[in-house]
């Protein structure tokens, strides 16, 4: 499997997670605390930076892996003993604890035998955590040092993706690893995973390959996008988009890429985007509400209303194409995320709140990092000291 | 310590007393008062970005309490901080100990962005301010103080902060120029105030920008300066919308989108900003952009997807300049 073969050996090989790996150093030097959560979405390297760290620096390992395993007692009574004991071959020593919430389940009392752990133990302790907010962890919380570990950037997965293909010898066209990379939404793990399905006994990979993996069903959504744009029967509509299983949320941005392609007029334009439009706004009532029921009319407005809203049929022969936007709502994402986060990180320092400061601040601190980098480098330094 | 040849010129000119604070002389005057008499009532502080109500604060609490400032003072943001829960306990744990001061009988609270929170955690505010009231004083600052409830501003004493005039930005622009042994020309430091529309950190970030790329700034370094961090090009997207080029303009707005980290919020006030201000559509014309930009500003707050709601504002553009053209 590519995800074991090419697991990164080093701290310098694992990707966009620079920052948490230097808080992670930080803490077990430091030690102001015996524990730190590590916590962010799966597969984006929580644990194997832990593991890698440990190498790297020489430390022993002693690693609980997930579980619900109901013999926690034992598993108490094994960490109390490693938490107190010397390493065996007289390394230092890190104890790491996989997925915290796997070991909790329905357990508060294991929470305060593992408090007493954290408070006498000899050795820095490291949890992985998808939900360390969760208020089961509230006392634990304070035991601890928090760490957060960023999605990663689709061109980080995307420069790994190529990182492979190339060792791996494979010719791939560079659109689909970008495709793949936008689809992972930040876990690099799935995204290697896609690339094993694809890359089976092939040495080469073409668009087509991907088309494949997702063909069947994304055949189905063109036929869907065709009858909502090209015929006037509404029950056809709304059939063909009810059979391809596909959220309303996700259809319209289907229609938003191809719609322009056949609603030539400007009237049919603005009235099919009326539609998506509302179309958004009950997915955003159900997302606020959580009550699914109003999913009806989401679907309905992105399929009958977006056909109905046109005056007449175009007679050319259109070829429809994927939606891009999906990339695009990543892609900003994870810009603003990036200005947020230096914004928080610096608005003690300068007095304002991060929002005010990702307007005021963040752009033009961007330009003297890109245009003058000395400059940069000792502005950075200034605001990262204490 | 680090080596301080950099900092952040926003930090490193910041006024340290009341009266370097500049362009707000009414309030400093009776800012004074307050520390003179040392006592003072809780206050509000209302005023645009950058017209120096944290500056005003920091100074107040210097001029108050001198070495030991900061052992007297909390400084919150409402919108940072996650919800009044926090807000409340970080309170509760200052003011349960008394002032750092033997001539001062109380501390200081500085909650930023105060009119972020919902009128719930204003309620719960309000409380808090009263249970604290012997030995904390509070000051609020927010953009609009209709957005604080009727109870806290009755409480407080108001002070308007009007954004900064043109003359006050420009020549401390110069003379943090003269300091920082760069020179910056007349027609560039008006053309900064401009662009900052007297917002004083956004100015002086502009101008530590332009010192990254040369020491004598003129109205061409001013401008690369703004094409790389404002998103100027917005409003030739709605001229290609206007020319019923639809697709071009959808591409080209999420391009910009994702170039400058725009939220779907923060383009629809930039175009509606920069369609008032062009010279290119007749006043006519601006008030129907003007009012689909109002419009969709609304809707993206009721929308799940701002790209898809950005779209749906083209194709209402494009559709009002079929219309125009054919009336021509």
């Amino acid at each position: 499997m590519l995800i074991k073969k090419y697991v990164p050996k080093k701290l310098s090989e694992i990707i966009g997670q620079y920052g948490g790996i230097v808080k992670l150093s930080r803490f077990v030097k430091g030690r102001k605390k015996n524990a730190v959560i590590i916590y962010g979405h799966t597969g984006i390297g929580k644990t194997l930076a832990a593991r890698v760290f440990a190498s790297e620096h020489e430390f022993e390992l002693f690693e609980i892996p997930p579980s619900s395993s109901r013999v926690k007692k034992e598993i108490i009574s094994n960490l109390s003993v490693a938490t107190q004991q010397p390493s065996l071959f007289g390394n230092k020593k890190i104890i790491l604890i996989d997925e915290m919430e796997s070991f909790f389940i329905g357990d508060r009392k294991g929470v305060r035998d593992l408090i007493e752990i954290i408070k006498k133990s000899k050795y820095p302790i490291i949890f992985t955590s998808n939900d360390p907010w969760n208020s089961k962890f509230r006392t634990l919380r304070k035991y601890c040092e928090m760490i957060e570990f960023d999605n990663i950037e689709w061109k980080h997965i995307e420069k790994y993706l190529k990182k492979i293909c190339e060792s791996e010898l494979v010719d791939v066209e560079p659109a689909v690893l970008k495709k793949l990379a936008a689809r992972a939404q930040g876990d690099v793990r799935s995204a290697v995973m896609d690339l094993d399905v694809l890359l089976k006994d092939k040495d080469k990979i073409t668009n087509e390959d991907l088309f494949d993996l997702f063909r069947e069903r994304e055949e189905n959504i063109f036929y869907a996008v065709k009858m909502v744009l090209k015929s006037f029967d509404s029950k056809v509509a709304l059939n063909s988009f009810k059979s391809v299983k596909i959220d309303a949320s996700e259809f319209l941005m289907w229609l938003d890429q191809n719609m322009y392609r056949e609603y030539m007029d400007t009237f049919s334009l603005k009235y099919g985007y009326d539609n998506i439009v509302l179309s958004d706004k009950f997915n955003r009532r159900i997302s606020a509400t959580q009550n699914w029921e109003l999913a009806y009319y989401s679907g309905f407005f992105t399929s009958v209303g977006v056909q109905q809203a046109k005056t007449q049929v175009t007679q050319n022969i259109s070829r429809y194409t994927r939606p891009e936007m999906l990339m695009k709502i990543f892609a900003l994402a994870s810009k603003r995320k990036k200005a947020r986060g230096i914004s928080q990180q610096v608005s003690g320092k300068l007095h304002a709140s991060s929002s005010a400061l990702m307007r005021d601040f963040y752009p033009y601190f961007n330009f003297i990092l890109e245009k003058n980098p000395e400059m940069g480098k000792g502005l950075t330094a200034y605001l990262e000291s204490e | 310590m680090t080596d301080v040849s950099f900092e952040v010129w926003t930090e490193k000119y910041r006024p340290n007393n009341l009266s370097e604070v500049r362009g707000q002389d009414d309030i400093i005057n009776r800012l004074k008062a307050f520390v003179s008499s040392k006592s003072m009532p809780h206050m509000i502080f209302a005023g645009m970005q950058g017209t120096g109500k944290t500056t005003s604060f920091l100074a107040l609490a210097r001029d108050l309490y001198g070495d030991t400032w900061k052992d007297n003072v909390l400084e919150l943001n409402a919108s940072d901080d996650r919800g009044i829960n926090i807000v409340r306990t970080s309170i509760k744990d200052f003011a349960r100990t008394k002032a750092v001061s033997d001539k001062v009988p109380f501390k200081l609270i500085f909650l930023d962005e105060a009119d972020a929170l919902t009128k719930d955690a204003q309620h719960a505010l309000r409380r808090t301010m009263e249970d604290y009231a012997s030995n904390v004083r509070f000051c609020l600052s927010c953009n609009y103080s209709s957005k604080i409830i009727p109870p806290i501003q009755s409480r407080c004493a108001m002070f308007r902060f009007r954004p900064l005039m043109r003359e006050v930005i420009v020549n401390l622009l110069k003379e943090i120029a003269t300091r920082e042994n760069i020179v910056i020309h007349d027609d560039a430091a008006n053309f900064v105030y401009d662009v900052s529309e007297g917002d004083c950190r956004k100015a002086e970030n502009m101008l530590q920008a332009c010192s990254a790329i040369a020491t004598e700034v003129t109205v061409e370094v001013v401008r690369e300066v703004v094409a790389f961090a404002e998103p100027t090009e917005l409003y030739e997207i709605i001229k290609l919308s206007l020319a019923g080029d639809f697709n071009s303009a959808k591409n080209k707005m999420s391009d910009i989108l994702i170039k400058y980290g725009l939220s779907g919020m923060d383009a629809i006030r930039q175009i509606q900003k920069q369609v008032w201000n062009s010279p290119d559509f007749d006043d006519k014309l601006k008030v129907q952009l003007i009012k689909f930009c109002g419009e969709y500003e609304y809707r993206l707050t009721e929308g799940a997807n701002e790209f898809v709601q950005l779209n749906a504002f083209l194709a209402e553009v494009v559709l009002l300049g079929s219309n125009v053209s054919t009336e021509n």
